[in-house]
């Protein structure tokens, strides 16, 4: 089949040969901070869409899984000295198996109630952070040293970034494939209605637990990839203004699209560098669009995408449109 | 020591009964939306931190007596109420999308913030609210409680009466309680229901607008305060059972006890948590709350 | 009193009501039948404004309302008995009452309070109980009460006799001649029970598809076979 130019698919492609090109091309240090700190943003969003957009549960932990993903891997290395490799993966691991824990009480509570549990769990999580001094370092956070890609011939910072860059395609790649397999159709199953979806044998505990599992995986590694960068981990990293940043992220972009998701988690890296820039208040900027959005343009930017491209041929999964229901 | 052990006690349980009353507030309004919208309203913890504000502009800044400043935050938040509803609740009902309204909530409660931030103070800044009366405390049973948590105690108990009897007698009330139990039969009455649900969203907000003055003598004002009542204001209706106002009453005063002893002979941290494991506790083995079904008679 | 003309009626893009035309003199009980899905419902939820109708005119006593809110219909006197009673259970049967006059000014209703429970005394014995907590009759007899403190000129009644049994299903057949009767009301009732229908109606019409198929007098239309085999959707 042809690729066309202007399909998710090619767009995808465009940005990471982009992304690949720019510190090549002579973006700086910060532009390349910048960039990397986008990829970290769009691995989340598109993990906190699987299970917002595509399953539709409402979990306001994935901030809080974001920064026990960064905990974990910069203790690890704080603590014992393990190289940042291997601490990726644990802090990952770590992150993972917790918010597979979180899928207890989302059998039992949706909608309201299990986004207000979740926020309840990322509060204690955050307050662990917090007050576990001897482990945590504490209110004060602490910072870990540069992650050194020897014998490769390149910087820490470079290192990193091509890290990200790979990591971000890979599960950019992993979510799309996700989407399209029974999972992802499984997840839409449960999104629409939690009883039919069981009568058409779905098993919901499989399916929610693939869900919050994976939304808890790209966070986990995403938040790992954070603590590299920034070489800093501290508590004010994950608390309410992470949370609401990753909702815009997921509403922006589109809620149930891989591409908005994508699109999201590029836009708030950019909307929060200008709002900081211009002294604006990033609670009402952030709520503001968070609040414009889902009032006026519920599907996202790629609904606007998808009306001036007649080729951008990806399916949304939570797109209002009436389902033909099963005989 | 008995004697001392016994003054601390008693100490704790009236600065938790104290606190717990303003919990109670906070969460009759939650339930209130609630019961008539089946939707928890993120933003309430807004509202009673925009009213602790007015208060203590009222208060403070224009020096205005205590009760003008407690009517201002009420008739604040009750407008508030009323813009939160507008542009949350009444664009996205017809859709039926709770998860939609939550999140346009939450979207409203940071905008709130945002802006409560830069009229009353950056991060950190906390506002102070002169006391009401003289520190002196009073001996009660040989128990020495301070005398202005008794005046906020027995003013949070009269809000709660006060709120009984609109609910109870006036036809405003009786409409609210009856949308609350039925909406399609309130449609069929010939009552408009938008209208009601709107005033539902105005009088939840003012209780909190109310249990912010309450409380601002007794601790500090700062935008986050929000949240953090907020957070206790549904624990304590989570306990109730999120549908029952009774229950959010009991709910408050239990949490607000319980923040008190654990802190004092637990972890002094734990004050800040309790809430938050409650919920999470409550929510995962008794979603109904203590009183859940059972209490059929709502109001 | 009330006229219905070329009436339509979608959900989404399904027509449940094409070209409805009917009307109901002042002072008759007329019957609406049909069977599950014929349209009954959408008809009287149309009437008092839980529906918006695409096209056509609902004219009472001259004045179109077709479109118009509920709060509107219930003050223009169209109000509804709902099926399956739909009771405020929480409330007692006095609230409920009061409730029932929300668009008259409260100074208003105490006469009308009075009547009612003249007319339903068993409503007087249990004024301060929950309605919840009354029996199937009884929870009719709010229903119908509630109804009646709005001051209806004409009463839409959706189903009155489902969920009852037959000794309380003939003591509401009376009360609905008796309001007919005695208060001359208007009244439009859906009915799946041929029995009640046959037992109050002077004038009925036949629902199918979304469409009137036949019209006239209530005995006629109950005694016609044809007429039965089709209102039974065999």
């Amino acid at each position: 089949m042809l690729l066309r130019l202007t399909s998710p698919m090619a767009a995808g492609i465009a940005l990471f040969a982009l992304l690949f090109a720019a510190p090549l091309l002579g973006a700086n240090e910060y532009y390349s901070y910048i960039l990397n700190l986008m990829m970290i943003h769009v691995i989340v969003t598109v993990g906190l869409n699987l299970v917002m957009g595509h399953a539709g549960q409402l979990v306001f932990a994935n901030a809080a899984i974001f920064g026990i993903g960064a905990y974990g891997t910069a203790l690890l290395m704080k603590h014992f000295g393990l190289p940042f490799w291997l601490c990726l993966p644990l802090g990952a691991m770590l992150a993972v198996s917790i918010g597979l824990a979180l899928v207890f009480p989302a059998l039992r509570l949706s909608g309201i109630y299990l986004a207000l549990a979740t926020l309840a769990f990322a509060q204690c999580a955050l307050w662990v952070m917090v007050h576990w001094t001897p482990v945590t370092f504490g209110a004060g956070g602490f910072t870990i040293p540069a992650v050194s890609f020897a014998p490769l011939p390149i910087s820490p910072d470079m290192g990193m970034y091509y890290l990200a860059w790979a990591v971000c395609a890979l599960l950019v790649v992993l979510a799309r494939n996700i989407v399209r397999s029974r999972i992802g159709r499984a997840f839409v199953a449960l999104s629409d209605n939690e009883i039919s979806a069981q009568s058409l044998g779905i098993d919901l505990l499989r399916y929610k637990a693939a869900a919050f599992g994976l939304s808890s995986l790209f966070a986990g590694i995403a938040g790992g990839l954070f603590a590299g960068t920034l070489r800093f981990v501290g508590p004010e990293s994950f608390d309410l203004h992470q949370m609401i940043l990753q909702l815009v992220a997921v509403v922006l972009g589109g809620i149930g699209s891989l591409a908005g998701s994508v699109i999201g988690g590029v836009l708030i890296v950019v909307v929060l560098e200008f709002t900081k820039a211009t002294k604006m208040s990033v609670e009402i900027v952030f709520g503001g669009l968070l609040l414009v959005f889902v009032l006026f343009a519920k599907g996202g930017l790629v609904v606007f995408i998808r009306r001036f491209l007649p080729s951008w041929n990806e399916t949304l999964h939570a797109s209002p449109a009436p389902r033909s229901k099963a005989p | 020591m008995k004697t001392q052990d016994m003054m601390i006690f008693g100490y704790l349980m009236a600065t938790g009964l104290t606190t717990g009353a303003l919990y109670a507030l906070v969460a009759i309004g939650v339930v209130v939306v609630f019961r008539a919208t089946g939707v928890v309203n993120f933003a309430h913890g807004e509202m009673f931190m925009i009213g602790g504000f007015l208060a203590w502009t009222a208060h403070v800044m224009f020096g205005l007596p205590f009760l003008v400043a407690f009517a201002a935050a009420v008739a604040g938040t009750f407008v508030l109420g009323i813009i939160t509803y507008q542009t949350t609740f009444r664009p996205l009902a017809s859709t039926g999308n709770q998860n939609a309204i939550l999140l346009a909530m939450v979207g409203l409660s940071f905008v709130l913030k945002g802006i409560a931030r830069d009229l009353w103070g950056g991060r950190g800044d906390y506002l102070s609210f002169p006391p009401l009366v003289s520190p002196t405390p009073v001996d009660i049973f040989g128990f020495m409680i301070m005398s202005q948590q008794l005046i906020v105690l027995g003013a949070a108990i009269a809000v709660m009466i006060g709120f009984w009897l609109f609910f109870r007698f006036t036809r405003a009330g009786k409409f609210m309680q009856a949308t609350a139990d039925n909406t399609k039969a309130a449609r069929l009455v010939g009552l408009r229901v938008d209208r009601v649900f709107m005033l539902t969203f105005a009088v939840g907000a003012a209780i909190a607008g109310a249990a912010a003055t309450l409380m601002a003598p007794l601790t500090l004002l700062y935008p986050d305060v929000g949240f953090s009542l907020f957070v206790k204001g549904f624990a304590a209706a989570a306990l109730g059972g999120l549908g029952s106002i009774p229950g959010a009453i009991v709910g408050g005063f239990l949490l607000g006890v319980t923040e008190q002893l654990s802190a004092n002979y637990i972890a002094t941290g734990l004050q800040e948590v309790a809430a938050f494991i409650l919920i999470f506790l409550v929510m995962i083995f008794i979603p109904n709350g203590l009183f859940g079904t059972a209490a059929r008679r709502r109001v | 009193m009330l006229q219905v003309e070329h009436l339509n009626v979608f959900y989404g893009i399904t027509e449940v009501l094409r070209d409805v035309s009917f009307t109901v003199p002042q002072g008759e009980i007329f019957a609406l039948l049909g069977g599950n899905g014929s349209g009954k419902t959408t008809i009287i939820n149309t009437l008092c404004g839980l529906v918006k109708p695409r096209k056509g005119s609902i004219r009472l006593l001259g004045q179109d309302l077709a479109g118009r809110p509920c709060d509107q219909m219930v003050r223009a006197g169209l109000i509804q008995v709902p099926q399956g009673r739909e009771v405020f259970a929480s409330m007692t049967v006095r609230e409920n009452l009061e409730i029932g006059a929300a668009t008259r000014p409260a100074g208003e209703i105490a006469g009308d309070l009075q009547e009612m429970y003249a007319l339903f005394p068993r409503l007087r014995e249990k004024r301060d109980r929950l309605a919840g907590a009354l029996s199937g009759g009884e929870q009719q007899q709010v229903a119908i009460a509630r109804a009646l403190m709005g001051r209806p000129r004409l009463l839409l009644m959706d189903e009155p006799s489902v969920g009852l049994s037959p000794i309380v299903v003939e003591g509401m057949v009376e009360t609905i001649r008796d309001l007919n009767r005695t208060r001359g009301l208007t009244i439009l009732i859906v009915e799946q029970n041929v029995g009640v229908a046959a037992a109050v109606a002077s004038g009925a019409y036949v629902l199918k598809d979304g469409e009137i198929a036949y019209s006239g007098s209530a005995p006629d239309l109950i005694g016609n076979p044809e007429v039965l085999a089709s209102y039974l959707g065999r």
